[in-house]
Order: structure tokens, then C-alpha cells, then sequence
């Protein structure tokens, strides 16, 4: 008959485990001496010691578990990221063996990012999309009729290096409007066809605008408001798009028109050395 | 789909332009003629001008539209600011900056 007595229990469980300890084998006891004697029915110095700090051993195995998780996740994450950003690396990398497939695309890749579907109208009230320029090369410039200067300039400098280029190869100059509100196709007609009659004047909603603009990557914004009258500030660009519809380069102001006409000439050679040479790989 | 009005604007057309770039070009030439003379007279965006080219400018501010004329005047404003930039007109100088003796004292 041995009694331990902890200190950190109340003399209430002093007792009743003394009372159960004295009467081991009783059945008819209350309610909570049946419990006592499932844990301290054999008196084993063991269950007794459990039986008295239950919530003690608990606490200091459970905070342990815990934490000592932490370090294999955190291993086990790193070498995850590690493995995928190596996967990524080997995914991006080029061969060395393959530069005579890749340069084409390579230069593709390389051209700038402009361009896109557009749905406008021009000045028969027409409906003209991108597809209706592709199977030529074509040079757009955005830009408003009620320009003071820059506008009449670009645009003639545009009809002019057309004219320079007409025994080379035809290119088709495209002006559309940032301006909708103001510039309708009669409008645009009227103003175009005094610089150039081959000169494709697009307008269209202001939305449609708006979205043609921004594939284009073109500023365009109302400033010096005056009563009705503005004026529109713009980046003055001009586009030179190959027959597919593909931006090759964009030509900015300080362009004159004999150099423009020479920088297109040079750009439509260029392309079609590459794809001569793209044919020729296709056929070895 | 609803359109803007169909109204062709011809003072935005090659005449209108040209004879606009005329009056402009005579405004300015008598501004530069006349730049000994004291300018009196105002123009748009700040831009003063004597009053010897007055008709000139009558003239300039009828055959353009009002927002050409301040986009013109703020252009020659620009051109005439880099101008004096480049004169070394001795006669405008602002302060210099010498090195100033040090004149803090803990």
C-alpha cells in the first residue's frame, strides 16, 4: 500500500486516491473512484505518477512536437523551390546546336511589340480592318487634321516618301485620326486629298480609336482646351508594318522624308534576304 | 453608330494653312525687326510685342485659330528663351554664385 503524494495535487485527490489505494478491488464506490481504479487498480508507481501530472507531461512533448517541425518544412521548401527554378532553367534554355533554327525566330521575337486588330472606318464609310492591309507593306501615322504644324508636316513627308518609293515597290500610307470627334471621313477626305490621293484616311468611334491607339502604343491626349477648340498632344510616330500585318520599326519625327524612304527600302531587303534564307533552310 | 457631324472645317485645310502660316511668319518677322522698340502690347501666353506690329498681329490672330495663335506664341516664347540661353549677353547675367565665406559660427 503506497501512497505518493505530489505536491501540486489538491488535498481532495490526496484523499480519494488514498481511499482507493485502501480499497483496491471495490466496486461500489461513486462515480469518480471507478475512475480512479482503471488508472491505480494495480498500484503500479507508474501509472500513478502519470495519473497525477497528466496536463504537466502533455504540455512539454506537445510544444515540442511542434517546433521540431519546422526545420524539415523549411528544408523541404527550399529544396522545392530550388528544384522548380531548376526545372524552370533548363526549360528556357537554348541549346547551343540549334542557332540556325532560332535565329529566325530569335528576330521575330526582337521586333517591336505594336500592333493589333482594329475595326475602323474610312472615308467611302467603309469598313476597314487589319486585314484589309495585310499582303503589303503599309506606314502609319496617327495623327488629327486640326494639327497646327506637325501634322501637315508629317503628312507630307509621309505622301512623299511614297512618291520616292513608287518605282521600288508599293507602300500604302494609312492616316488615322486620334481626333474622331472632329475628323469625319468627309473631313479627313478633303484634307488628305490635297497631300495624296493614295492615302488611307481611317476614323471611327471613340472607342475603337481608343483601343487601335493603345495596341499602337500611341500618347494621345486633348490639351489647350478653348472653347470648342483643342488641340491634340500625340507621340508623332510612324509605323512601318510588313505585309503580315507585323510592326517592323516605328520612325519618329526627326525623320526627313528621303531618309524615311531610304530606312523602308532597307527594312523591306532586309526581310526578304531573311525569308530567302528561311526558304533555303526549309528546303535543306 | 453615331458619328461626328459631318462638317468639313476648312480653316484646317491647305489654303486656310498656308495663308495662316503667312500671317504668322510677317507677325514674327516685324516682332524681330522691332525688338529695340519697347513691348508694350500683350499677345497670348505672356508674349509681349510693340505696338508697330500691331496690324500684324490683327491680321495673324484672324487667319488662325485661336489655340494655333497660343501654340505659335508659346513655340516663339521657347525659341527666343533658348536664344537668350545661348547669347552670353553679359548685360542679363543674374547673381553669381561666388563661394560665400563661411560664416557659420557654433
Amino acid at each position: 500500500m503506497k501512497i505518493f503524494l505530489s505536491k501540486t495535487m489538491p488535498m481532495s485527490l490526496i484523499q480519494k486516491q488514498f481511499r482507493v489505494s485502501l480499497d483496491p478491488l471495490q466496486g461500489l464506490g461513486p462515480f469518480w473512484s471507478f475512475q480512479f481504479r482503471g488508472y491505480t487498480g494495480s498500484s503500479n508507481y507508474k501509472n500513478k505518477r502519470l495519473t497525477t501530472q497528466p496536463v504537466l507531461v502533455e504540455e512539454p512533448s506537445h510544444s515540442r512536437s511542434w517546433s521540431s517541425y519546422i526545420f524539415p518544412t523549411a528544408v523541404i521548401v527550399i529544396a522545392g523551390a530550388g528544384v522548380l527554378l531548376h526545372y524552370n532553367d533548363e526549360r528556357r534554355a537554348i541549346p547551343k546546336g540549334a542557332h540556325q533554327n532560332t535565329g529566325q525566330e530569335t528576330r521575330t521575337i526582337n521586333k517591336p511589340a505594336f500592333g493589333g486588330p482594329f475595326r475602323l472606318i474610312d472615308t467611302e464609310y467603309r469598313l476597314v480592318t487589319e486585314n484589309d492591309l495585310r499582303g503589303q507593306w503599309s506606314l502609319i501615322y496617327f495623327g488629327y487634321t486640326s494639327s497646327p504644324d506637325v501634322g501637315p508636316e508629317e503628312v507630307q513627308k509621309m505622301a512623299k516618301a511614297t512618291d520616292i518609293l513608287e518605282h521600288n515597290i508599293k507602300i500604302k500610307p494609312v492616316f488615322i485620326t486620334i481626333d474622331p470627334q472632329r475628323d469625319s471621313p468627309s473631313q479627313l477626305r478633303a484634307y488628305l486629298k490635297e497631300f495624296d490621293t493614295r492615302i488611307v484616311g481611317l476614323t471611327g468611334s471613340i472607342d475603337a480609336i481608343r483601343q487601335t491607339a493603345q495596341e499602337y502604343r500611341v500618347y494621345f491626349k486633348k490639351v489647350e482646351e478653348d472653347g470648342g477648340d483643342y488641340l491634340v498632344a500625340s507621340s508623332h510616330n510612324m509605323y512601318l508594318m510588313d505585309p503580315n500585318m507585323e510592326t517592323v520599326r516605328c520612325f519618329t519625327q526627326a525623320y526627313n522624308a528621303e531618309q524615311l524612304a531610304e530606312d523602308i527600302l532597307k527594312e523591306m531587303k532586309r526581310s526578304s534576304n531573311s525569308d530567302s534564307k528561311s526558304n533555303e533552310q526549309k528546303q535543306n | 453608330m453615331v458619328m461626328a457631324s459631318d462638317k468639313i472645317h476648312y480653316d484646317v485645310l491647305a489654303d486656310a494653312r498656308n495663308s495662316c502660316y503667312k500671317a504668322r511668319d510677317s507677325f514674327y518677322a516685324c516682332m524681330e525687326k522691332e525688338a529695340s522698340k519697347k513691348p508694350t502690347e500683350i499677345a497670348t501666353v505672356g508674349l509681349l510685342y510693340p505696338a508697330e506690329c500691331k496690324q500684324f498681329r490683327d491680321e495673324f490672330v484672324k487667319q488662325c485659330r485661336p489655340t494655333w495663335v497660343k501654340h505659335f506664341d508659346r513655340q516663339y516664347c521657347a525659341k527666343k528663351k533658348v536664344q537668350r540661353l545661348l547669347d552670353n549677353d553679359e548685360s542679363r547675367r543674374g547673381p553669381i554664385s561666388l563661394p560665400q565665406p563661411y560664416t557659420f559660427k557654433p
